[in-house]
């Protein structure tokens, strides 16, 4: 069921196939350019030829497509895809954030950021506390920013005319003005208490103006969030420092990586089989939200599965509404029923989505009395360790799906029938030509990243001053660009599908269920009894029990 | 990612579109400004507001880098050791 994966371009789409092979050949093409291209051969004298799947991502226009297909024809993919220049761009970013923690040295930290928190007056999120006013650091990541992506998006153009440097410079920047807002919206106290991130309100803010007044023509250009998601991604892999792992040694990575890649497998394959969704991108997109760690993990897989833009956005949307729920009803529970905050701590980093929320949720394990404090910070402290181990894990994840999607659905061969013909050079050719390339961005990141904070304190200051002064900044701003422009891209009449008629929110219940059922034992197996003396030694003074 | 993307072109912007852009426009200025603040005061969400604010958390944190407000808490727990 789950092979054949369904677009509703399959039903009118018909490919010249044999002549090119359309799903690696237009990587980088969106439907709706393939459309523009593609419906004339329904009129023409072309044979019927069995539909092909829905593969194609945004990029280069219909005038750019038939150069681009005559060229893929004959074997040649284009190199400089947007996979390509994502990492290009995520590493130059990273670069020159290197070179500015070594020049500003311990003065990087307030000098690139976001809009803050507020309570009564927005504008307090635009000033904040430190030095340096917040609208001044968030112009300056957004100028950065600009100054790598307008070329980059000038030279990636879909058309002459949406391409220009004047209309692509305001598209950016209208681009930039709502991802602002959705900030601005995020940073109010009340919505960042419930775990309700920037993502959210970035896409609302998108199909707000998509859904009334219609995106504008002008603004097309700049409107990339393919782009803006895999350079994000790219500098998201330079915070998956794999050193981190050891923090809880043993018992954090029998709950983190012995349950999660069992929840994930469980959850595809029960919502592939059993619920029969037909969208095995929109299950795996949901499975890794729900298994892993949220938004990022699933803002990731979802790049890695190429699944389509409202199934990202709808797998976000799930679970943010149950990570807000979780995030009080679980502590709750869990204290209710006397579980000891250090399983409890566990138990809550497995298994709520959201990191925040995790933290902000073990927080509420202190309950009353005189060591609620304690209580709380014991909890917190295995509960953010356990989810950054977690956190860790979606480098891996990513990686492991993306080669299983390139070998077992980016194929335009007969779904029913092994691929027994294809030699095994000719096999590994195919496999990378639908390989997306900008995980090895990510995983290149990833592991530049923990090699110089292996080298020592020099190094894991440099490292952490980068990350924490300047990259995570611009990763936040990258994944709010992307998300305003899925919403400029996005019709709410193109969500309902991916709900598939109530099956994604049983998927979600189904696999959220099972997933609490296994961490809660291994948690009560791993941290209340095998490995229980040796977490309390790990604690720092002071909050042991 | 995929997608079936939305014709991007508007050769006039109809009255309904700028009915609906502006009546949603009033309702997030009118829930952001008004009721969200008001809901903040509630003793309650005030005290648990409070709390995560005394460990520096950030309950919207998309990743674990984000986790700690390091500018309103030196030292994240996970420093201490």
């Amino acid at each position: 069921m789950c092979r054949n994966q369904p677009s509703f371009d399959n039903h009118f789409l018909q490919t010249v196939h044999g002549v090119c092979r359309l799903p690696y050949v237009v990587g980088g093409v969106s439907s709706a350019d393939l459309r523009l291209t593609f419906n004339s051969a329904r009129g023409s004298s072309l044979p019927p030829l069995k539909p092909i799947r829905h593969t194609m991502e945004n990029g280069p226009p219909t005038a750019e497509i038939a150069a681009q297909t005559t060229a893929s024809a004959a074997g040649a993919k284009p190199f400089w895809s947007e996979d390509i220049w994502a990492i290009v761009l995520g590493m130059a970013m990273l670069a020159l954030a290197f070179t500015a923690a070594l020049v500003w040295s311990d003065d990087v930290s307030g000098r690139f950021s976001s809009p803050g928190k507020w309570s009564n007056d927005p504008w307090a999120s635009m000033v904040g506390k430190g030095e340096v006013p917040l609208w001044k650091s968030s112009l300056a990541s957004l100028v950065a920013i600009s100054l790598l992506a307008i070329p980059a998006m000038m030279l990636t153009r879909r058309d002459n005319k949406s391409g220009a440097p004047l209309r692509i410079t305001a598209g950016f920047w209208t681009i930039a003005l709502l991802a602002t807002a959705a900030f601005v919206m995020a940073g109010q106290e009340v919505v960042k208490q419930y775990g309700f991130e920037y993502v959210l309100w970035a896409l609302v803010l998108g199909l707000v103006i998509s859904n009334t007044i219609g995106t504008p023509a002008w603004m097309r250009g700049a409107v990339r969030g393919e782009l803006f998601i895999k350079w994000g991604l790219v500098l998201l892999g330079a915070e998956v420092l794999i050193g981190k792992l050891l923090l809880l040694g043993l018992p954090g990575i029998l709950v983190s990586w012995f349950v999660t890649p069992i929840v994930l497998v469980v959850t595809f394959l029960f919502g592939c089989h059993i619920l029969k969704i037909r969208s095995p991108s929109l299950v795996m997109v949901v499975a890794a939200d729900m298994s892993v760690c949220g938004v990022s993990a699933a803002i990731a897989t979802a790049a890695a599965c190429r699944a389509k833009r409202e199934e990202l956005s709808l797998a976000i949307a799930l679970s943010l509404c149950f990570t807000a729920v979780m995030m009080v009803a679980m502590p709750m529970t869990l204290r209710l029923a006397g579980v000891n905050e250090i399983v409890a701590g566990a138990w809550i980093g497995g298994t709520i989505d959201s990191t925040g929320a995790v933290a902000a949720a073990g927080a509420l394990m202190g309950g009353e009395g005189p060591d609620a404090k304690e209580r709380a910070e014991r909890a917190v402290k295995i509960a953010t360790t356990v989810k950054m181990i977690q956190n860790i894990l979606i480098g891996a994840i990513a990686f492991a799906v993306s080669v299983y999607w390139a070998t077992k659905y980016e194929t335009d061969a007969d779904p029913k029938q092994p691929q027994t013909n294809l030699g095994a050079k000719q096999f590994g050719a195919e496999v990378w030509n639908r390989f997306p390339k900008f995980v090895l961005g990510f995983v290149g990141a990833s592991i530049i990243a923990s090699a110089i904070v292996a080298t020592g304190s020099a190094g894991d200051s440099l490292v952490t001053a980068s990350i924490d002064g300047i990259t995570k900044n611009i990763r936040g701003w990258l994944f709010c660009l992307a998300f305003v422009c899925i919403g400029l891209e996005t019709n709410f009449r193109t969500l309902l599908p991916a709900l598939s008629g109530g099956k994604t929110v049983l998927l979600y219940v189904c696999g959220q269920a099972f997933n609490i059922l296994l961490t809660g034992l291994m948690a009560y197996l791993v941290f209340g009894w095998l490995f229980y003396d040796a977490i309390l030694s790990w604690l720092p003074a002071g909050t042991t029990p | 990612m995929t997608n079936d993307r939305v014709p991007i072109h508007s050769p006039g912007v109809p009255t309904s579109g700028i009915i609906g852009l502006s009546a949603t426009v009033l309702v997030i200025v009118s829930v952001w400004g008004w009721v969200l603040p008001m809901v903040g005061n509630r003793p309650t969400i005030r005290q648990s507001i409070e709390n995560t604010q005394r460990l520096g958390i950030n309950p919207a944190a998309v990743f674990y880098t984000d986790v700690y407000e390091k500018t309103k808490t030196p030292q994240p727990l996970w420093q201490q050791q």
